[in-house]
């Protein structure tokens, strides 16, 4: 009686150690599910991207991509990677692939403030290109912050210029 | 009994839970990416005033060349290289410096320059799409960033700049002219790592590839620039860059490993010659 109530406690630790390695085996799984599912999720960046049949520039285009469309990706060869959005399955450059949501564009927004320019001219610029861009920035003494020069009329001028980013990518599809 | 009965259900929950955790992570990942977001959003803010500063100076040395028609050619260009390739985040701006002085500079945020004299050596669009997406590399990669080490605790890069340049205090708007300065001085004097530079040229013949162009037109551009190095028009681009053989060394073997020379992309040399005919 006495050793088969030994036998059944050492049976019974050996169930309870079966348990402990399974706990133990089991929760690294959950943490490279996780690693498994990042790796496999991406996000079309790019405006138009072109999904191939092969992962070649000249192969067959089957679709084209829209900025921020999700993809699971399959496989990695060379600058191509594999990618698998709804029904279809082709090929992307690896480049065009963001592992992180597609943002909102950002633009540079600021109070602006009128000033008086050096022509007489009445113009609007950013508070911090009026302060730092004319006067120059420069500490509690008075002295100025940096040696070298800067011209924010010059840039507010590129930042004025039209840009509009399908037409642009229209023009590079341009082949004489 | 009741113990082993404990470790069944342990043993069930953990098992359950490793199947179901893929399912959820997606929107696991969904939230933490919108935390990433917001923090990251306040960083390519920061990033784009820091890069401001930085173009400002740029523009402080070399004046800018106000064609309007010439600027939105290279603006076109480069837009749609970056709408495709580029940080969707940022709004890229392609400016010309008026100098006979042959280089290229990117400052953090967007803001890309080619001058005159490196318009005037290029031979076809193929080679000014080149040389734009090696600048859009540098910002993509944020590698100004990323070699004065702008971390935050979170390691993150933009919000370390966004965690040093956050105020509007004084001192703060003295910290990113400061910043401003070493950044202009490695663009001006020190250059950017080897590696980095490396890694923009391969990003730029990837780039080149997935809009069309001839990525063997960015090989020849650089390999006109070695005259000029030798004669001092393009000395700060010597001074901060590898030399022009280290660089065809590493592109070649990036291309064979890549099969790339197989490849024959578009020059559109006529529409680059009318566009800069003038220049």
């Amino acid at each position: 009686m006495l050793l088969l109530s030994r036998f059944d406690s050492k049976l019974l630790r050996k169930k309870y150690y079966i348990y402990f390695t399974a706990v133990i085996v089991l929760l690294p799984c959950t943490f490279t599910a996780v690693v498994f599912a990042k790796e496999m999720t991406g996000y079309i960046k790019g405006l138009g991207s072109s999904l191939r049949e092969q992962p070649k520039i000249s192969s067959k285009v089957l679709t084209k991509l829209s900025r921020g469309t999700e993809v699971l990706s399959k496989e990695t060869k060379g600058l191509w990677q594999k990618v698998e959005v709804g029904e279809n399955q082709g090929w992307v450059m690896r480049g065009q692939i963001s592992d992180v949501p597609v943002g909102v564009k950002k633009s540079i927004l600021s109070q602006k403030i009128r000033l008086q320019s050096s022509s007489g001219k009445r113009v609007r610029l950013r508070t911090f290109t009026a302060v730092v861009g004319v006067r120059g920035l420069v500490d509690k003494k008075g002295q100025k912050i940096s040696p070298y020069k800067t011209d924010y009329m010059a840039l507010e001028w590129l930042e004025k210029q039209p840009t509009d980013e399908e037409n642009s990518v229209q023009f590079v599809t341009f082949v004489e | 009994m009741i113990r082993l009965q404990i470790f069944m259900l342990l043993g069930f929950c953990i098992l359950s839970f490793s199947f179901t955790f893929p399912v959820n992570a997606h929107e696991f990942r969904l939230r933490a990416n919108h935390i990433f977001w917001k923090n990251q959003e306040a960083g390519t803010e920061k990033e784009i005033d820091f890069g401001r500063g930085v173009a400002a100076k740029i523009l402080g040395k070399y004046p800018i060349f106000k064609d309007e028609e010439k600027v939105n050619y290279v603006s076109q260009i480069g837009t749609g290289i970056s709408a495709q390739l580029g940080r969707p985040e940022l709004r890229y701006y392609f400016g010309i410096l008026d100098t006979e002085d042959i280089n290229a500079y990117a400052a953090p945020g967007g803001y890309i320059f080619v001058t005159t004299g490196a318009l005037k050596l290029m031979r076809n669009e193929a080679q000014l799409a080149g040389v734009l997406a090696h600048e859009l590399a540098h910002i993509d990669q944020k590698h100004i960033v990323k070699q004065l080490n702008l971390q935050s605790s979170d390691r993150s890069l933009t919000s370390g700049i966004a965690q040093i340049l956050g105020g509007a205090t004084l001192s703060a708007k003295i910290a990113l002219e400061r910043l401003n300065d070493l950044a202009f001085k490695m663009l001006m004097e020190e250059g950017l790592s080897k590696k980095d530079e490396a890694d923009a040229d391969q990003k730029a013949l990837e780039m080149l590839i997935s809009t069309g162009y001839d990525p063997q037109s960015y090989l020849d551009y650089l390999l006109s620039l070695k005259p000029h190095l030798e004669q001092g028009q393009a000395k700060v681009l010597s001074k901060t860059h590898p030399t022009i053989d280290t660089r065809i060394k590493l592109l070649s073997e990036f291309i064979s490993r890549h099969e790339l020379d197989l490849i024959h992309g578009k020059k559109n040399e006529k529409r680059f010659k009318q566009f800069m005919a003038s220049l």
